[in-house]
């Protein structure tokens, strides 16, 4: 049922867009048919180079967030046992937290040059946000009966961290994890469009100034494309780490 | 004041063995909470329990059930006085032998855990026995509090009252000689708890378990006790100990409608009437 109604309303927003198109709304040269996208994104997924540039960026993206969500959870862990730790970073917590990734490329160059380490901090800086936040969150908010029980059956302190603080606060951890694996893919396109000379990002801005439009759309829906893949990954990883919270939360649903 | 409750309640049947050491002893317990305005909650519990005595603790309501329940358990320490189990105080932390059941059994048994797992986790403490043998045993356990086809269900995917039945086990599972009873029944609805009542009474003397009910409830406090302790007004204190001298098994519908039982239940619920309309905190009777 649910692919019938993506079908359709796949074809409706096809349709919508292909009689803009006819309606010549914008000069067809800035918006290209839908049949026209999908013969330059066919182009491009055939293209070596093209996809080279695409899966330097997924890495990228990849190797970032597998640095972010360690260290975003030892950071919120740190925070949540040490309250001193929580207290004296949150000013800097605040003041870095809502910078756009973007907005610190420039100094990001001066201190650290170009290349992949570039792409780890811009990534990591931008990505750790959600996932520390959440972690925090996460094990401050341990409520009283569990930790009690712990305590009543005979957990010492790291047996209670591990039995019962740590699984308790996986999905909300999990929360900050799948927000985290979407900036982390932004940050890489970011710092491609910025600082890259490869990478999809960097594709799309130099086939944008050759006003290659149909090449810009393919992009951008590959972008998108990466993003649901990315998310595909982090929900795969979700069920196998905490798959019994995935299932209560469908059966509270139903 | 003892022997006041005993007369009502016709004959004693379980008195305290003075040769044989309590297997839960409460000296002038006293706890307090705040900092600036400070809450006297305990103000000198004192009682104790002997090896399979089944007692209730009844008080007004916010009188510090809850409080000197955790006291007893170790999970909280007194501010006064001391609490000793099997002979050793509980200071250090909940001894093993001693399991509780909380009331809010949704919030105790452990979400990411299946029931089998719940129990199993209740034997954490026990090293004499291979996994497969404490598998074998926690399976025995969920079947004799009727959980029997719900061993792989998850505590979410079961009804309060069967939720409530894995905690039992799980503190069975420890291999408690005491179980403390935290309202277990609060939560669950008239029917079940009729039910789980007697569950329970069945499970202690299966288990040869003493068990400390802690119960707002007066009729469940008079159907499952031998003997029963009135707290008083905050700061609480034993204000009165009344054995309860019905026969066992008891029945839901012969029991409660016994004379003795009635007169039980009508000597607890004045005393309470009592304290409640005067007020009145725990000055001795």
């Amino acid at each position: 049922m649910i692919w019938l109604h993506r079908a359709i309303a796949l074809t409706l927003i096809v349709t919508i867009w292909q009689i803009g198109v006819w309606a010549a709304l914008v000069p067809e040269r800035f918006l290209p048919a839908p049949w026209t996208v999908i013969q330059a994104l066919a182009r491009i997924l055939t293209s070596p180079d093209d996809m080279r540039a695409v899966a330097m960026t997924l890495l990228r993206a990849l190797a970032g967030f597998a640095l972010t969500v360690p260290l975003g959870i030892a950071l919120g862990a740190l925070a949540a046992f040490v309250p001193q730790v929580e207290r004296a970073l949150r000013p800097w917590t605040e003041l870095l937290r809502p910078l756009p990734p973007a907005a610190i490329i420039p100094i990001s160059i001066f201190t650290i040059g170009f290349g992949l380490k570039l792409y780890l901090f811009i990534i990591t800086f931008a990505a750790i946000w959600p996932v520390y936040f959440n972690t925090l969150a996460a094990f401050a908010g341990t409520n009283d009966v569990l930790m009690r029980t712990g305590h009543a059956f005979g957990c010492s302190r790291t047996a209670l961290v591990r039995e019962i603080v740590l699984p308790h606060a996986l999905p909300q951890i999990f929360i900050g994890i799948r927000i985290a694996a979407s900036v982390a893919l932004i940050g890489s396109v970011v710092t491609d469009i910025f600082a890259g000379q490869t990478g999809l990002g960097y594709l799309l801005f130099e086939r944008a100034f050759a006003l290659r439009v149909p090449d810009v759309f393919a992009l951008t829906l590959i972008c998108g494309l990466n993003g649901m893949l990315f998310n595909q990954m982090v929900l795969l990883l979700r069920r196998l780490v905490i798959g019994w919270h995935d299932q209560m939360m469908a059966e509270a649903a139903a | 004041m003892w022997m006041e409750g005993a007369m009502a309640a016709g004959s004693v049947t379980n008195l305290p063995n003075p040769n044989r050491p309590p297997l839960l002893a409460a000296d002038t317990v006293t706890k307090s909470f705040g900092t600036t305005s400070i809450t006297e909650v305990l103000g000198g519990v004192s009682f104790s329990v002997t090896e399979g005595e089944f007692v209730s603790v009844v008080g007004p309501s916010g009188c510090g059930k809850t409080t000197l329940l955790l006291a007893l358990s170790g999970l909280l320490r007194p501010d006064g006085g001391d609490v000793s189990f099997a002979g050793a105080s509980v200071r250090g932390g909940t001894p093993p032998g001693l399991a509780i059941v909380f009331q809010d059994y949704s919030r105790s048994l452990l979400p990411w855990k299946t029931n089998l797992g719940n129990v199993l986790f209740g034997m954490r403490r026990v090293n004499d026995v291979s996994a497969a043998q404490k598998t074998e045993r926690a399976m025995a356990l969920l079947d004799s509090v009727g959980l029997n086809g719900f061993e792989r269900h998850y505590p979410w995917q079961v009804s309060g009252g069967m939720q409530q039945r894995v905690a039992i086990a799980r503190g069975i599972a420890s291999q408690s000689r005491l179980l403390l009873l935290d309202e277990p029944l609060a939560a669950v609805d008239a029917q079940t708890r009729a039910e789980m009542q007697d569950l329970l009474l069945g499970i202690a003397k299966q288990y040869g378990q003493t068990c400390v009910l802690v119960t707002h409830d007066v009729e469940e406090a008079v159907y499952m006790g031998d003997r029963i302790l009135v707290l008083s007004n905050r700061p609480a204190r034993v204000v009165r100990e009344i054995a309860v001298a019905l026969p066992r098994p008891r029945d839901q519908i012969e029991t409660r409608e016994s004379a003795p039982f009635l007169a039980i239940r009508h000597e607890v619920l004045s005393l309470i009437r009592s304290m409640r309309r005067g007020g009145a905190t725990g000055a001795a009777p």
